[in-house]
């Protein structure tokens, strides 16, 4: 069973435990004819991208979709697609915006009602989905927990899909040293492009996007296997992971600001796309509060404003030399 | 040595050919659907108005949204050669406002002249010469008649809209409502002005500020800008070739021994 | 900002710090229950508004912000001064001044794309004109926009928000969820002021209350009863939200009541329209373009009253109930049927929204909506603009909308 996601909030152990594949959501193509109809114009673009692939290709071969996230679009999304097409098996995850015990309770019980809808479909019983998840967390602790000391070192920028092809041209380039470092904060969609961009410029990037960072990043997770699976599950996700915007940004800009002087990043490239409040509320605060030059680039996830993405971009450039 | 700065904008191209004292020649022409011909094109006049040719010019930046299509030794963006240009006029410049046909730009220098942080508007008309030209047409006047129109007003009346569109349908009411032309000419700069001023606001203004841009030969905004900043913004000699000029100034910069 | 406008701020800073100057508003008020011992409407609601302004400039009582969808009985409750800022933006684009805190939060780096009642409640805020926040509470019922906003505004005011994340669906779960939320905050809140926690009166004036509400809507259900001007009704939402559980919002509502019950004109209009969301509050032309193609607003969709009777036995399950009940205004499928009830019960043949720029949430479910109730047979309007920021409305756009709307209608 293909089990498709796209909020970072949704933890892809529940769906492995469950002996579903994840499909981490994202899209080749950035059409967005399909959504059109039912999405108003000031509306995040992510959400219309998504739902015409969902519309447009058939569900990509999925049995069941998650969705989630802690913005009104996320939902609106979710409210959209069941109208349009309620025989297709899905689920709404609620994410707390707060991280407190009541909270975490909460989503633990959340995180339980998603993983009874799936083992519905699965035929599996509670017992072996905990004993699967416990599994499941004993392997994934060690992989988080070496890449995110890793990530706040900069040793390993990430766990991005791009890491292992970033990682190799950067072996190749005996010059990497003299680039300028920076910290790429984006949403999904568009990163490989975007780091492309950025690397063409000269610059070396550390991605903090949605793909890089914010997925498997967990800077101060713990493990202990006698605690309750779900508990654990819980607690790595709400609270133990890099927040994303819009949840809690003390923290947030703590583990960003940590992370700026580990490895001594020069700049930070916000791709921000068009009407995501919970971006432009995070960039409003990153850039009163971060201390190192921060250039915003808005989008709309199309390539029709490129040429002035170079403009900026080959500016920051430039400022950045000349400090 | 002669050093050339080209600026392929999308509203006009400028070539500033300079040596290691003086500006030699400039040229300006209108921008076209080919920038590298047409950069070539402006290339091949400022050399003839200097009487020089191509094998003499040391070093050459391009510059401005075009600047890939020329063949020129280096691209620099706009944001660093307009700071630069500005203080080739004004070398204690510290701000520049730089309102363009398209689009509209601000930039803050340090204390060395260097580029520290930059806005752009390049998205809607909103704040730019476009804005302006749109509204002479509702108007029925000429872009130079700004000036004189915004020293006649007498009433004061506030565009509520920003977006071109809506303003123009404002605006049409206001007229409809028997309002005065000056009255409506100075409400319309002083729309592009504040547009401009939330954006500067987002750094802090500071002085010395220099006004940029073919706007700032708008008799009418800077009438406005100096309102409403309560001091005068500080305009170059040619406020239009300041993108070029300062191609120009970093290529020689880029090839004299630092002294 | 020029020199003119920037000494006028200064001004009213000063003046809006200067705690002793409003307690002179008390001679003021004295004098206005004086003057008018048996006071109309209208003047109710002004002796109401000076004496809110007082109490909350002079500090009489702990000041506590909250998003609209807060209950303000808790508020009341404890003992402190509810003050509901975008409520009070709306009062200031009335006023015809939003554009400047606007601006000011937009050069502050907050977007333009943002909600405006948002916005300029952030600069208001920047500006320091609003009165001095104690304590911020939000919850994320409707929309989310607004945990970024009162997130904003604890770093402007450097005191931390209360956040009370509420699920969609009324589940048991849910119920303890946001219970236990709104005790840990009574927790949090009661060590830093003494709170009297008054549920019994609170909850008996707010029952009370709701009940002259549906008396009010009874009579609006009457084929020929209109509240004139249309949308009159939704510049009394402070008595909606912010006085609810005060003795000042049941007189309020005891005066419309006798305000409408002495209307003798009845409405001759064709037309009856359900309305939804809020209005551009600042100066403009819907009120007369309603009128002039005969058009009545019969029931107003923020005005309703969507939570059961409150129980001071159980406080926090009582409030819990009413923060989740409030997502019926955001989740399509009980929005929606609230909204055909609606149309059924105040006979109205049309619904119309004002579309608020910067709300994702209410935008996002305009296609499900308009769907609906068109197949329903229930014509909808949506006129595109923004409720605080002028820069989005246009005159003649509204002018073709609305009749061409008419035109439906009347075919």
């Amino acid at each position: 069973m293909n089990v498709g996601y796209f909020c970072s909030y949704i933890p892809e152990e529940i769906i492995q435990s469950c002996n579903a594949t994840p499909v981490f959501l994202s899209s080749d193509s950035l059409a967005t004819t399909q959504a059109i109809p039912y999405l108003p114009t000031p509306f995040c673009p992510f959400s219309k991208i998504l739902l015409n692939s969902l519309l447009a290709e058939k569900n990509l071969e999925l049995n069941f979709i998650i969705f989630g996230g802690g913005c009104d679009a996320g939902r609106k999304l979710y409210d959209i697609f069941i109208a349009l097409q309620p025989k297709t098996p899905c689920h709404y995850l609620h994410i707390p915006l707060v991280s407190n015990q009541e909270s975490l309770k909460f989503y633990r019980h959340s995180l339980n009602d998603l993983a009874n809808k799936l083992l519905s479909f699965q035929g599996i019983s509670q017992y072996n989905f905990i004993e699967n998840l416990r599994i499941i967390l004993d392997h994934s602790f060690t992989i988080k927990q070496t890449r995110s000391q890793n990530f706040l070192t900069g040793e390993l920028p990430g766990d991005s899909l791009l890491w292992d092809k970033i990682q190799l041209q950067s072996s190749l380039d005996s010059t990497i040293s003299s680039k300028i470092s920076i910290l790429l904060l984006a949403s999904h969609l568009f990163v490989e492009n975007i780091i492309q961009l950025l690397e063409e410029k000269e610059f070396r990037v550390f991605d903090g996007s949605a793909t890089g960072m914010r997925r498997y990043i967990f800077p101060d997770i713990e493990y202990t296997p006698e605690h309750h699976a779900l508990d654990t599950l819980a607690r790595w996700y709400l609270v133990n992971k890099v927040p994303c915007p819009g949840y809690n940004p003390q923290k947030r800009l703590e583990i960003l600001q940590k992370f700026i002087n580990r490895v001594g990043i020069q700049g930070i490239v916000y791709f921000y796309p068009k009407f995501c409040d919970q971006s432009l509320y995070d960039l409003s605060f990153l850039k009163k509060q971060i201390k190192i030059p921060l250039l915003p680039v808005e989008h709309d996830m199309s390539y029709s404003s490129i040429g002035q993405w170079e403009t900026r971009i080959d500016a920051f450039r430039e400022v950045l030399l000349s400090q | 040595m002669v050093f050339a700065g080209l600026d392929i904008g999308s509203q006009s191209t400028c070539v500033t050919i300079i040596n290691e004292k003086e500006i030699m020649a400039s040229v300006l022409m209108p921008s076209s659907v080919n920038p590298k011909k047409i950069g070539e094109e402006a290339l091949n006049l400022a050399l003839g108005k200097a009487n020089l040719s191509r094998s003499d010019v040391q070093y050459f930046i391009a510059t401005g949204y075009g600047r890939y299509q020329a063949e020129a030794n280096e691209k620099i963006s706009e944001i660093t050669c307009q700071a630069r240009g500005v203080q080739w006029f004004i070398p204690e410049a510290r701000m520049v406002l730089d309102i363009g046909g398209q689009d509209s730009k601000i930039i803050l220098l340090g204390k060395n002249g260097r580029v520290i942080d930059f806005m752009m508007n390049d998205k809607c008309a909103a704040g730019t010469g476009r804005f302006l030209e749109l509204m002479t047409q509702v108007l029925d006047i000429q872009i130079e008649d700004y000036g004189t129109l915004v020293n006649q007003s007498r009433e004061f009346i506030e565009l509520s809209n920003t977006c071109a569109i809506f303003a123009e349908s404002e605006l049409i009411s206001l007229i409809a409502q028997g309002k005065k032309k000056e009255d409506l000419a100075r409400a319309v700069c002083r729309s592009v002005v504040k547009r401009i001023l939330t954006l500067a606001g987002k750094m802090i203004i500071t002085r010395p500020l220099v006004f940029t841009g073919g706007v700032a030969k708008n008799q009418g905004i800077i009438t406005i800008l100096k309102e409403e900043l309560a001091f005068s913004p500080l305009i170059p000699p040619d406020p239009l070739i300041t993108a070029a000029l300062g191609a120009a100034y970093l290529a020689r910069e880029k090839s004299l021994p630092e002294p | 900002m020029n020199l003119k406008a920037s000494t006028a701020l200064s001004l009213a800073r000063f003046f809006a710090n200067r705690k002793s100057l409003f307690h002179l508003l008390a001679i003021y008020e004295w004098w206005l229950k004086r003057k008018f011992p048996e006071p109309t409407l209208p003047q109710t609601s002004y002796q109401l508004t000076i004496k809110t302004i007082r109490e909350l400039y002079s500090h009489s009582r702990p000041v506590i912000w909250s998003s609209l969808f807060f209950p303000c009985e808790f508020i009341h409750a404890v003992g402190a001064i509810p003050f509901y800022p975008e409520i009070t933006i709306g009062l200031v684009a009335a006023l015809g001044f939003s554009n400047l805190p606007l601006e000011f939060a937009e050069k502050n780096w907050y977007s333009q794309d943002l909600c405006s009642y948002h916005r300029a409640g952030v600069g208001m805020s920047l500006f320091k004109l609003f009165p001095r926040p104690d304590f911020l509470l939000a919850t994320t019922s409707i929309c989310r926009g607004t945990a970024g906003f009162f997130q904003s505004l604890a770093n402007i005011w450097k005191i931390p928000c209360y956040l009370i994340d509420v699920p969609y669906q009324m589940t048991p779960e849910a119920i303890n969820y946001v219970q236990n939320q709104l005790s840990s905050i009574t927790t949090l809140i009661s060590s830093q002021i003494n709170c009297q926690l008054d549920w019994e009166e609170t909850f008996s004036l707010s029952n009370a209350t709701v009940k002259i509400i549906h008396q009010i809507e009874t009579l609006r259900k009457q084929k020929s009863f209109a509240i004139q001007p249309p949308t009159k009704n939704l510049d009394y939402l402070p008595y909606y939200f912010q006085f609810l559980g005060s003795p000042a919002s049941k007189f309020f509502f005891e005066k419309f009541l006798e305000h409408l019950q002495k209307l003798k004109n009845p409405s001759t209009n064709s037309h009856r329209l359900i309305w939804l969301h809020l209005k551009p509050f600042y100066p403009n032309q819907l009120t007369a373009l309603l009128n002039e193609y005969h058009f009545d607003v019969v029931y107003d969709e923020f005005a309703s009253v969507f939570w059961e009777p409150l129980e001071p036995e159980k406080p926090f399950e009582s409030l819990a109930k009413k923060i989740i009940s409030s997502q019926n205004l955001t989740v399509p499928e009980k929005r929606i049927l609230r909204i055909l009830n609606w149309c059924e019960q105040f006979k109205a043949n049309g619904v119309i929204q004002f579309n608020q720029w910067g709300c994702r949430q209410s935008q996002g479910m305009n296609f499900l909506l308009k769907n609906t109730l068109q197949q329903k047979g229930y014509p909808v309007l949506l006129l595109d603009g923004d409720h605080i920021d002028k820069k989005f409305y246009s005159e003649e756009q509204l002018r073709t909308r609305i009749e061409a709307f008419h035109e439906i209608l009347e075919g």
